[in-house]
């Protein structure tokens, strides 16, 4: 490693800006190899060619949207009309609305802070053992980032088909490849609350209730079919979805329902564009710090040296379990994504992993990540949102962790479950 | 409160808007033009796509605003008061520094483009979208300038919620 590169290395771990680092380490990279340092420059202005990209923008201003307005409460509310009364009903309901929703906004963060202030004190008045409801929460604040259209699910799919190696696939195959594995994620956490609530009285299933909670998101629910027909239908592209999406949103939430004023909406795009602008520089920093990466063969030389140690690819999928749970703990999806995909996926297709269940994996992995003790990072945004010690959200999440630490080592080790669909 | 913004950020937050808008505005006519039967206007893809490299440069430009840029950031919390303002100080200068070696390089980068560069749409040259590159890379070095003026005083920042 050159000194300048451990510079690098030091300074990142200190809090520079990622697009600084990973930018900096490409322009290094062309210097070092004599080339021109607008190669930059030519490598970012390629996001402007990839038109799945758009999809990034407009799923993310709608998720904000969503988020602002009455939505997460009519979700509650129907979620809780239709599964209330199964034994757990309310933390079915809180599982089933945390990843319909975080498959929308692709931001578990945002999930937490949205529905937890709903569901928490519900989950916290109900006869539910102690710290069941704050566990379940933290954990469930990340699930559905496997289901459609999930943000992270179309960067994946991105940055992986940048590098052409392994068989080509379509994010529409990487949606569908999410669907059972995290389907396994929803019902073992919802079969987990049956288990543990199974001596709780039940409310009986109320029609009047379940028509009331219908008609009130009579504006919502066309949302959820036309991206969840359309999407997995192949019927319409990821980027038309988005705009589709975008433009309900703004027609029901802005102009029918008027749940958020026209004088309110600048402020609440430009702080969706805000996250997408810094997604989208450090992803094109990366297509010029990928470049570099594969011209000076990095990925087959640390192909090589891990060869030397790890001889099968059930060994190496084991190893990236830990590597993506410890990666998950100390990035935010997107960055781990953008800076570690290149790395990876071509050591994973020589091992004869397929790209698609790779994505898979990694995403699960980083999901689990997000409230991996010590650090991750929903345990710090649990703690803050429901005011309590770090320390007893950890313990709290505990059981949770191990429930999905199992289907992750399941859907790790058993492709089929990813690549069934496709 | 919206109102409590000062001038120039609700013109920032007005034109990500609208940027945003356009894009949309964009898909739907495509989309509408697809299910017409009507094909679609050759100008529509190539606006789309510039659409989306500003929106990712004023989005970053935008960000740079509460220094919200993503990062690692396990040494500042380590630190001492003093010890973290200064590197954080530090951290921000180099920011600087490279975003005014990207809107260097980005300035030639269009210049060449201008000489040598293809048509964008309408017979304008490609060279003109490009050209927000060195502007918002040279704003962006500016805003981190007055950041590293500020590192002594401001409160420190939190992470957004990803």
């Amino acid at each position: 490693m050159s000194p300048a590169s451990l510079i690098l290395l030091v300074a990142a771990l200190a809090g520079l800006p990622l697009f600084v680092v990973i930018g900096g380490s490409a322009a290094l990279g062309f210097h070092s190899a004599g080339i021109d340092s607008q190669a930059l420059i030519i490598e970012f202005q390629r996001l402007a060619q990839m038109p799945v990209l758009q999809a990034i923008p407009l799923f993310t201003a709608a998720g904000y949207i969503l988020g602002e307005s009455q939505a997460p409460q009519r979700l509650v509310r129907l979620t809780q009309a239709f599964l209330g009364w199964l034994p757990g009903g309310l933390a079915v309901v809180c599982i089933a609305a945390c990843a319909f929703f975080t498959a929308l906004t692709g931001a578990s963060g945002v999930t937490i802070i949205a529905l937890g202030a709903l569901l928490y004190p519900a989950l916290q008045s109900a006869d539910y053992p102690p710290g069941y409801g704050l566990g379940l929460l933290t954990s469930a604040g990340s699930l559905g980032l496997l289901f459609a259209p999930s943000l992270p699910l179309i960067l994946y799919g991105v940055v992986a088909q940048q590098l052409q190696v392994g068989p080509a696939f379509s994010i529409q195959d990487l949606f569908l490849a999410g669907v059972l594995p995290g389907l396994l994620m929803v019902s073992v956490l919802g079969l987990h609350a049956m288990w543990v609530c199974r001596h709780q009285a039940r409310p009986r299933f109320a029609r009047a209730e379940a028509w009331a909670a219908l008609r009130a998101s009579r504006w919502d629910l066309p949302l959820p079919l036309l991206l969840v027909g359309g999407i997995y239908s192949g019927a319409i592209a990821v980027s038309e979805a988005a705009c589709l999406a975008l433009f309900w949103v703004l027609l029901t939430e802005v102009v029918i329902l008027r749940e958020l004023a026209w004088s309110r909406l600048p402020a609440i795009l430009a702080e969706s564009m805000q996250l997408v602008g810094g997604i989208l520089l450090i992803l094109g920093m990366s297509l010029a710090s990928t470049n570099v990466l594969i011209d000076a063969g990095v990925p087959e030389q640390l192909f090589h040296w891990v060869q030397q140690h790890v001889d099968s690819p059930w060994t190496f999928l084991l190893l990236l379990n830990v590597f993506l749970l410890l990666l998950g703990m100390l990035l935010d999806i997107f960055s781990a994504i953008v800076l570690m995909v290149p790395l990876l996926l071509p050591m994973a297709v020589a091992y004869e992993v397929h790209p698609v269940h790779l994505g898979i994996v990694f995403l699960a992995n980083l999901q689990l990540g997000y409230f991996t003790p010590p650090v991750g990072m929903n345990l710090f945004i649990a703690a803050w949102r429901f005011d309590q010690p770090v320390l007893t959200v950890v313990k709290a999440s505990l059981p949770f962790f191990v429930l999905l630490a199992i289907c992750v080592l399941l859907l790790t080790w058993w492709p089929q479950l990813s690549l069934f669909l496709l | 409160m919206e109102t409590a913004k000062p001038w120039w950020q609700r013109c920032e937050d007005g034109l990500l808007s609208t940027l945003l808008l356009a894009l949309l505005s964009l898909g739907m006519a495509k989309i509408g033009m697809r299910w017409a039967g009507a094909g679609g206007a050759s100008w529509i893809d190539p606006m789309a796509r510039m659409l989306l490299l500003w929106l990712a440069l004023f989005g970053a430009l935008s960000t740079v605003r509460g220094d919200r840029h993503l990062n690692i950031r396990l040494l500042p919390d380590a630190l001492p008061e003093t010890g973290a303002r200064l590197l954080r100080a530090v951290l921000r200068m180099a920011s600087m520094s490279f975003c005014a070696f990207l809107a260097w390089v980005s300035w030639r980068f269009v210049r060449d483009e201008w000489e040598f560069g293809g048509e964008w749409i309408a017979g304008l040259p490609i060279a003109l979208p490009l050209a927000v590159m060195p502007l918002v890379f040279a704003l962006m070095a500016v805003r981190y300038a007055v950041l590293v003026a500020q590192s002594g005083t401001d409160p420190a920042v939190e992470q957004p919620p990803s």
